[in-house]
């Protein structure tokens, strides 16, 4: 059966009404598929997205999943769902099967796909390789995670182009015939075990990002991720590595303070480290991942070396926010995990003022008392967390409580002495507070914008 | 960002209109509870009635300021202010006792009690110390050893006068505030251990109110079998029944039960409006208490969350302690109920309370 009579004529059951899930029915509508599409939230908060089914002719429901959804042939989920949701459970009980977004667009997709997954550096690697394929000329998407659905890039592709996709674990869950071209793990860390239930379950699920590759595909893996060279995943692709440490036997990796790539089988440089603009040794390992993926499509090291003199970085990942009267403040509220965090802490090299909380996502902060000694000021703790943050931390840094982020960045301003740094660097989800990262990203550069104005933003007392 | 441009200017009028109705039902209930012992011990009926009238204005007035100051900017005086209190406290022994008690100190025709405005002066105090970014919650010698040689003396004075009633209010407080900052629950019994050793050694080696404490165990069993303070509140109770006997138709004030118009004001109101108007007190304490907690949420920092959540956490516990006690639910310590009792002292800081909180409400945000 042809890919595209997996879609054509079936009934396509879509979970969620998110940018994957309007996504995938625009893609199934396209393609004559017979999509449904189903949200939990009522229709008050959906008004545009149903504006857009009704004009597109796609029924759908909301206010909650119906048996309607288990009348498809199969089902397709937006990442964010839970594969606990009940009628998941049913649909899995009747046999129905359940794809994620990625693999369900992935059926269609003329050109190749580059596929990067990993707990930490995903965002800022897929954003690079996506920059150095698009300045050596190719016709390059970046979508998956990153925001534009694979769903919604298919449609622009033409067989010479390169799809890059940031995919999550998740996504990985829910793959049965997912094959990308070229696929790199970054690293592997405990993470999502909330959703997941174990660290193995976890690595099996990123694992699963090769399992239908064959020897015309090629696996990248960090040889410098302990977990991941510990238990390597079995793989019929080619398999190579990237290293930021001496370790010639890989594709991309760091010796004399440069950045190395194997061309032809021999080392060539790329460029001195000084230069890459994205600092710290967690973008060392991004840098070192994507020139590893970037040769895999054939581009000279010069190009490489170019984006990597250029590149700014990624949104809200070690992002500078701004320099008030010599403090530096960093927004890495993508930091939604401990190990992040932890990377965020190596790539600031000043005493800090760490900004931590939201809603725990099972992190162990006990991790950061080695990293953080000597460095860490103080701590200035928001959100749910904050007491299970307090407990691990409390005694090693002097930690207070702050009712919101506004006035966390005011009381770490308070603290800091020219010289130092205010680090947002969570750890947490932002959900308890925030729509999202990005919008905690926001509110942080919004206050550092207001203590640079000399604003004072906390409602004050009028009269 | 919008969130601030939307943040409330006004204050919460439900809070000040639930307020205004619960003052002025004290009012006619500490008229009803008081006018023939007014007659017989001071020859007017009103004589409570027109005292408690003046403290309602002056509370008002306190209220109209309170609603009108930056309250961070006043925060950092409450340390001194709360350190020329503990000045203020020994002024009682020299005044006249009553009921052999030394509680009040007589300021020309006011009577005052200085316990109560210690109280208020800690919660502000602990509000802006709690909330400074230096603090180290986890830190037994931040979260503790600062606090306890003020609110130590502080307690050891109120103890001497002594108001059993006041300490516990105070001591409850502090915990209360302690753990709404974060201090670790380890560190807060650390902090109980002292006002607890202290508390029981008082009680059970020196006898003070001892009798009472035993005379509650047998009343929780029975409230008849009780004290004769505890006996009659629940013979008050007991004669209103589902809708009470009438507004001033109470027979339990005429010398039966004690202190009718004070501390056992719930007792009168029991008697004369019945079930169904202790159920509409303590709905409206029920709206005081939960306008607190929201205005304590909404607050944009930490030393807005501590001074209303303290302000409300120290009223819950004042109002639970004196209807616990009429209930016979708890022992006995001679506590006001907020609002309610007669008394300027109660009715100022409960009152200062609610302007707090309403200076607050303008602070939170819109969300």
């Amino acid at each position: 059966m042809s890919h595209e009579e997996r879609i054509r004529g079936r009934r396509i059951g879509i979970l969620g009404m998110a940018r994957s899930g309007m996504a995938s029915a625009r893609l199934a509508a396209r393609l004559g598929g017979r999509p449904f599409v189903s949200d939990a939230a009522p229709e008050a908060r959906l008004h545009a997205q149903c504006d857009e089914l009704a004009s597109l002719d796609i029924p759908f429901e909301t206010g909650g999943h119906t048996e309607k959804l288990l009348a498809s042939d199969y089902l397709v989920v937006s990442p964010g769902v839970l594969l606990t949701l009940d009628i998941l459970r049913q649909a899995q009980a009747k046999g129905l099967p359940i794809f994620s977004e990625i693999e369900f667009a992935s059926w269609v997709c003329p050109g190749r796909m580059a596929a990067i997954t990993g707990a930490n550096g995903k965002t800022t690697t897929t954003t690079l390789i996506g920059e150095i394929l698009t300045a050596a000329g190719l016709d390059t998407h970046v979508c998956g995670n990153i925001g534009l659905p694979l769903a919604d890039v298919v449609a622009r592709m033409a067989p010479h182009s390169v799809a890059v996709i940031e995919v999550s674990s998740f996504q990985l869950d829910t793959i049965a015939d997912f094959k990308p071209n070229v696929a790199a793990i970054l690293n592997i860390t405990p993470d999502h075990i909330d959703r997941h239930g174990s660290f193995d379950a976890y690595k099996q699920a990123k694992y699963r990002i090769t399992e239908n590759q064959d020897d015309s595909d090629v696996l990248i893996l960090n040889r410098d991720d302990a977990v991941t060279m510990a238990g390597p995943p079995e793989t019929r692709a080619r398999l190579t590595c990237f290293s930021a440490q001496a370790l010639s036997d890989c594709s991309a990796w760091v010796a004399e303070d440069s950045l190395w790539m194997a061309r032809d089988g021999r080392p060539t440089l790329v460029l001195p480290c000084r230069e890459i603009t994205i600092k710290g040794p967690h973008n060392l390992q991004n840098a070192a991942a994507a020139a590893a993926v970037a040769t895999q499509f054939g581009v000279d090291p010069a190009t490489i070396a170019r984006v990597l003199r250029s590149f700014a970085g990624v949104e809200h990942r070690l992002e500078r926010a701004g320099m008030v009267a010599g403090v530096q403040f960093i927004n890495d509220s993508k930091a939604t995990n401990v190990d992040s965090v932890a990377w965020a802490l190596r790539s600031v090299e000043t005493p800090l003022h760490l900004i931590l909380g939201g809603r725990d996502k099972g992190g162990q902060f006990e991790d950061l008392i080695e990293l953080g000694r000597g460095k860490i000021r103080n701590i200035i703790v928001i959100g749910e967390a904050r007491q299970k943050i307090l407990e691990a931390l409390g005694r090693n840094f002097p930690t207070q409580f702050a009712q919101s982020l506004e006035e966390a960045v005011e009381m770490c301003f308070a603290l800091a002495h020219p010289g130092e740094t205010v680090l947002l660097s969570p750890g947490c989800a932002s959900f308890d507070m925030f729509d999202n990262y990005e919008h905690r990203g926001r509110v942080f550069k919004a206050s550092v914008a207001a203590l640079k104005n000399g604003t004072n933003h906390v409602p004050a007392n009028h009269g | 960002m919008s969130r601030r441009i939307t943040a409330k200017v006004k204050s919460d009028e439900r809070l000040m209109l639930v307020y205004l109705i619960t003052l002025a039902f004290g009012l006619v209930m500490v008229y009803s509870a008081s006018s023939i012992m007014a007659a017989s011990r001071h020859g007017s009926q009103w004589f409570f009635l027109r005292q408690q009238l003046a403290w309602a204005v002056l509370s008002l007035i306190v209220i109209f300021v309170l609603t009108r100051v930056d309250l961070k900017r006043f925060a950092p005086y409450s340390a001194p202010a709360l350190f020329l209190t503990i000045f203020v406290l020994p002024l009682v022994f020299l005044m006249e006792p009553r009921n052999d008690a030394y509680r009040w100190l007589q300021v020309g025709p006011l009577t005052l009690q200085p316990s109560e405005l210690f109280k208020f002066l800690m919660i502000m105090y602990l509000a802006f110390s709690l909330s400074n970014p230096r603090r180290n919650l986890a830190d037994p010698r931040q979260m503790v050893v600062p606090y306890a040689p003020i609110i130590g003396t502080g307690l050891l004075l109120i103890l001497l006068e002594p108001d059993l009633g006041a300490c516990i209010v105070i001591c409850l407080t502090v915990l209360g505030m302690l753990f709404l900052a974060g201090a670790r629950i380890k560190h807060i019994m650390l902090a109980t251990l002292p006002p607890a050793a202290l508390g029981s050694f008082v009680v059970f080696v020196l006898g003070y109110k001892s009798e009472r404490i035993y005379q509650y165990l047998a009343s929780v069993l029975d409230p008849l079998t009780g004290g004769y303070q505890v006996k009659q509140a629940a013979l008050t109770f007991g004669s209103g029944g589902w809708l009470g006997v009438g507004l001033g138709d109470g027979r339990q004030k005429l010398f039966f039960l004690p202190y009718p118009h004070t501390d056992f004001i719930f007792a009168s109101i029991g008697e004369e409006v019945g079930l169904i108007g202790l159920i509409a007190v303590l709905a409206m304490l029920a709206f005081l208490i939960y306008s607190g907690c929201r205005i304590a949420i909404g607050q944009p920092d930490r030393f807005g969350f501590l001074l209303a959540a303290g302000m409300t956490w120290s009223l819950f516990v004042n109002i639970a302690i004196n209807i616990g006690a009429v209930t016979s639910l708890l022992p006995v310590t001679g506590r006001a109920l907020p609002f309610f009792s007669y008394g300027g002292s109660s009715l100022i800081v409960s009152s200062a309370a609610i302007g707090v909180l309403l200076n607050l409400s303008r602070r939170v945000e819109a969300r």
